[in-house]
């Protein structure tokens, strides 16, 4: 475990400069889109969207600066290395949910309309599901690739997310918009009911996408030669 | 004599290249120079060793132990500089420390300050803003304050300056001097060999052409010169990368060989330059 921790300790001493940028950007962009379209729906995403963009840049700096060689140094297992790594976006998923959250709270506020609280919990757990959904196909990609050559395959996640919606709308306003309306008071109606299955879903399927993601790292990292 | 590295029947192999049946052992508290031209195999052996590259056959030793296996065992007592430096250039020399030490058990940050201050690196200064040299010393400083007691260089020297060079010299046999301390180094300056390594290992092709020790090499082989008329086909038979002009031959061959020369031919001790020169030309090559 001491290893483990000590390689994620290490990601995040590499990946720091991006960290901080990433918050900084994210509060800041993020925030004002919120602010300015009055919808602090979007500004919760974006923080996610650009949480997913930054964290996946430790990769970067570790090919930049021919980390291999120190990995194959370390008295480090190849699979704790992985370990590690998902620990770090692990870390930084929570860290930018969290984040996310205060900001459409603050958002909400500073409007003075409160946001529905499973509005808002359903958006979190939405963000915090598509972290672990963006980062579960772009690390296996980072781990089988280079990042300067797999980097525009992990747009992927973001491509299907927005294909997913088109077609949602799409079908949506052929069967009618009062279809889409009803059917999305059916969703909230629902929740509103099981409100404890919000963050239960958004864990769980974070939690499987991790599962499943590390397992394919591990898979192509320990036959991979450094 | 225990050994610190030991190698046997060594294979890999990738498209265009393979590392054939390697086998040498490095002696406990010794420095063994590995030499050989780019892409003879230096490299890829060297990773073998550190199971960067899979093994296809074969079994490597470190202090006793599978390099496999055993392989975190080994790393806790094993250090290496390579010819690029892997520390992130955005981290102070502090934060460099403070990355590694945890995966060390004889992690010692007395040392490391004394290494520090022994190679003049300030614990502010960023990665990025040190010389060649200095991201060399500081490669070393890390693999000697954690107890390693075997140092494996790849390319060390290569794009160091004379003076950097020098004393990385100095600080490799200062390493060693405690008979429990072993120094794998991989060169193709030969100088520094010369001056520093006890035993060689010669690597072409993939194929380890000798080794053994620094003496024993210079003594296995010897330079030949003389005219032209001289170079019977025998003594063609025998020569390792003869080069002949208009008036004159000059070529190597093994010291056994010596005997029954015909007379008027120059015999002169070669120098590892001379011997890694002539394994590389291997026939008989013409120049008007």
């Amino acid at each position: 475990m001491r290893r483990i921790w000590n390689a994620t300790k290490l990601d995040f001493y590499t990946g720091r400069s991006y960290l901080i940028m990433g918050a900084a950007v994210g509060l800041v962009l993020a925030g004002a889109i919120g602010l300015v379209a009055k919808i602090p729906e979007i500004g919760m995403i974006l923080m996610i969207v650009l949480a997913v963009f930054f964290g996946g840049y430790v990769f970067s700096m570790h090919e930049r600066n021919h980390s291999d060689r120190l990995y194959g140094l370390l008295p480090l297992r190849k699979s704790e290395m992985i370990i590690g790594r998902y620990l770090y976006t692990l870390i930084i998923g929570v860290a930018a949910t969290v984040a996310s959250g205060l900001m459409g709270w603050i958002i909400s506020r500073v409007q003075g309309s409160p946001m529905d609280p499973v509005v808002f919990w359903g958006v979190l757990a939405v963000a915090f599901l598509y972290y672990f959904f963006a980062t579960g196909i772009a690390f296996p990609i980072y781990f089988k690739f280079t990042f300067s050559k797999a980097y525009i395959f992990t747009m992927v996640p973001l491509y299907i997310v927005m294909l997913l919606g088109m077609l949602l709308v799409r079908n949506n306003v052929k069967n009618g918009i009062q279809n889409a309306i009803s059917l999305i008071q059916q969703v909230q109606s629902f929740f509103t009911d099981n409100f404890y299955l919000i963050p239960l879903i958004g864990i769980l399927g974070s939690a499987v996408f991790l599962v499943v993601s590390g397992v394919v790292s591990t898979v192509i990292y320990t036959r991979k030669e450094i | 004599m225990s050994n610190a590295l030991e190698i046997q029947n060594l294979c890999k192999s990738y498209p265009g290249f393979k590392l054939d049946s390697v086998s040498f052992a490095l002696p406990m508290g010794k420095i063994m120079g590995f030499v050989g031209q780019n892409g003879a195999g230096k490299t890829t052996t060297i990773r073998t060793i550190l199971n960067m590259a899979t093994r296809d056959s074969g079994e490597v030793h470190v202090f006793g132990l599978d390099n496999i296996a055993d392989e975190l065992a080994i790393k806790q007592e094993l250090g290496a500089v390579f010819d690029e430096i892997f520390f992130v250039d955005s981290w102070r020399i502090r934060e460099v420390e403070k990355v590694v030490r945890g995966f060390y058990r004889g992690w010692d940050t007395a040392l490391f300050a004394q290494f520090l201050d022994e190679f003049e690196l300030t614990t502010g200064k960023r990665v990025r803003e040190l010389s060649r040299g200095m991201k060399m010393k500081l490669m070393l400083a890390v693999a000697m304050s954690h107890g390693a007691k075997l140092l494996i260089l790849d390319e060390p020297t290569s794009g160091l300056d004379p003076v950097a060079r020098d004393e990385l010299l100095d600080i490799l046999q200062r390493y060693i001097s405690d008979g429990e301390r072993s120094v794998f180094f991989s060169t193709h300056i030969t100088s520094d060999l010369e001056r520093v390594a006890e035993y060689i290992t010669v690597i072409e092709h993939g194929k380890i052409f000798y080794t053994g020790t620094k003496d024993g090499l210079l003594d296995h082989f010897l330079i030949i010169r003389g005219d032209r008329s001289a170079l019977t086909a025998d003594l063609t038979g025998q020569i390792i990368g003869a080069a002949t002009t208009s008036v004159g031959f000059t070529g190597m061959i093994r010291a056994s060989d010596a005997t029954g020369l015909p007379p008027g031919l120059e015999t002169v001790t070669p120098t590892i330059d001379e011997i890694l020169v002539h394994i590389s030309k291997g026939g008989i090559n013409k120049h008007a």
